[in-house]
């Protein structure tokens, strides 16, 4: 997206630059997330394409200005499921290599053993708050809600905020172990 | 379409294992990308479905609908795995911490006891010996004199013996232990600070001679005790006989060593 086009974008998400920026990003994990769900290939390309598109139509601007961006948004977060939907149709038809993991040859238990040592190392990477937050998470002795709950109270937040920072964390894991496991099969 | 957690949890599941009508869909999506909040509540939802999944704690309807989504993108799939993980790590804490509430209190009891023994032990000295060899051996021929017979006591309280293991580097020093004659023992293998926690194989052999192992043990799991690694197995009354020892402890990644001369606490 060129800069100009990029600032249209801003400018159209909000008046403050800053408060903009922080609405790109939700946005765009919000698209991610959609695209996520509904089986696209690579979800935040996939986000990234949708942002472009949106830049372009305010760019072109030849229908109109745009009421309402997310509701713009997923219009053009549709179209590129169903765009990406016939792509790897036309590569499965074509017999191109599939990457789901309908066809992944690894066995469990080598899954589980990288899995494993992947998470131990990046468990020992984490801040030990962050570490401690997610150990604790997963202890349960006994019924899980009232474990919870106990920690949540240790904590002095909601069952909620604590559900919602073990996510964080939780997805800060998995963007380390992803990294963890591309450097290792290199 | 009501936001309250259960509500929404069901709702998901039936979005992304396509148990939606048309218009639902629509105003589902309309939420998920339009809506912050209602966008991270889902990501929660989704999160603890995996969970749940990764669990088996879901019923078979939903395990069986949710499935097809989750292999569906090997993506979902590391998150099931890496949720069977962080539960398997949870799972081993709640072990290790009933372990400590247990182990604690009885390995108090037993380092009481050992020492109220040896310090009380030498009411119970039984007839000299002739030798140290005679004591040692089995299978006395019939007919043959036998030792005497040490006077009936109660039967000793078994013994503590903390061994520390270590790193196999060259020669080692060899800590002295001496237990009861006769008394059961209860060996502690103290581990390395960066000891792995995972089953290890007890071997307690003399280092001279070609007697056996008296102790071989495997699939021993470690225990928690004070932050230290602690293996704990179990000798039968006389298996110790004075000498020189060299406890061994292998694991999936390394070994660990420890030497102990044994030197009963009943001899002169």
């Amino acid at each position: 997206m060129e800069g100009a086009t990029f600032d249209k974008l801003m400018q159209l998400l909000a008046a403050d630059r800053e408060q903009a920026a922080l609405e790109y990003r939700r946005l765009h994990e919000r698209l991610t997330r959609f695209f996520d769900w509904n089986g696209g290939e690579d979800p935040l390309a996939l986000a990234d394409q949708t942002m472009d598109r949106i830049g372009n139509r305010l760019e072109k601007n030849d229908e109109g200005p745009i009421q309402n961006v997310s509701a713009f948004a997923l219009g053009v977060a549709r179209h590129l499921l169903q765009e990406d939907a016939r792509q790897r149709k036309k590569a499965a038809e074509a017999g191109a290599h599939w990457t789901s993991s309908g066809q992944s040859s690894s066995n469990n238990e080598d899954e589980k053993e990288r899995m494993d040592e992947a998470l131990l190392h990046c468990l020992a990477q984490l801040p030990l708050d962050r570490r401690q937050l997610i150990e604790s998470y997963y202890v349960h002795k006994g019924n899980k809600a009232r474990s919870h709950q106990q920690l949540a109270v240790e904590y002095g937040i909601t069952v909620n905020a604590l559900r919602t920072r073990a996510l964080r964390v939780r997805q800060e894991l998995e963007r380390a172990i992803l990294q963890y496991l591309e450097r290792k099969s290199q | 379409m009501s936001d309250d957690s259960g509500q929404l949890r069901d709702n998901f599941l039936r979005y992304v294992t396509g148990g939606m009508e048309p218009e639902e869909v629509l105003s589902f999506e309309e939420r998920l990308v339009g809506d912050l909040g209602f966008s991270d509540a889902a990501a929660l939802c989704e999160q603890e479905l995996i969970d749940a999944y990764a669990a088996g704690e879901l019923n078979e309807a939903d395990t069986t609908a949710l499935q097809h989504w989750l292999e569906g993108s090997p993506r979902r799939m590391q998150r099931v795995q890496l949720a069977r993980s962080l539960q398997e790590i949870g799972r081993r804490k709640v072990q290790r911490q009933w372990s400590m509430r247990l182990v604690l209190p009885i390995a108090a009891v037993i380092a009481g006891l050992a020492v109220l023994t040896w310090m009380t032990g030498r009411r119970f000295v039984h007839h000299p010996e002739p030798a140290s060899d005679a004591v040692a051996q089995k299978g006395v021929p019939a007919g043959s004199e036998r030792p005497p017979e040490p006077p009936s006591s109660p039967a000793a309280p078994e013994q503590v013996i903390l061994v520390v293991a270590e790193r196999v580097r060259g020669d080692m020093p060899a800590q002295l232990v001496t237990p009861q004659r006769g008394s059961a023992v209860a060996l502690q293998v103290l581990l390395p600070a960066d000891a792995a926690d995972n089953p290890y194989r007890i071997r307690v052999a003399k280092s001279e001679g070609s007697r056996g192992a008296v102790l071989d043990q495997r699939g021993v799991r470690p225990v928690v005790t004070r932050d230290r690694l602690v293996l704990n197995a179990h000798l039968p009354g006389d298996a110790l006989t004075p000498g020189s020892y060299t406890v061994v402890v292998d694991g999936a990644q390394e070994s660990f060593v420890s030497r102990m001369t044994v030197h009963m606490s009943s001899d002169k």
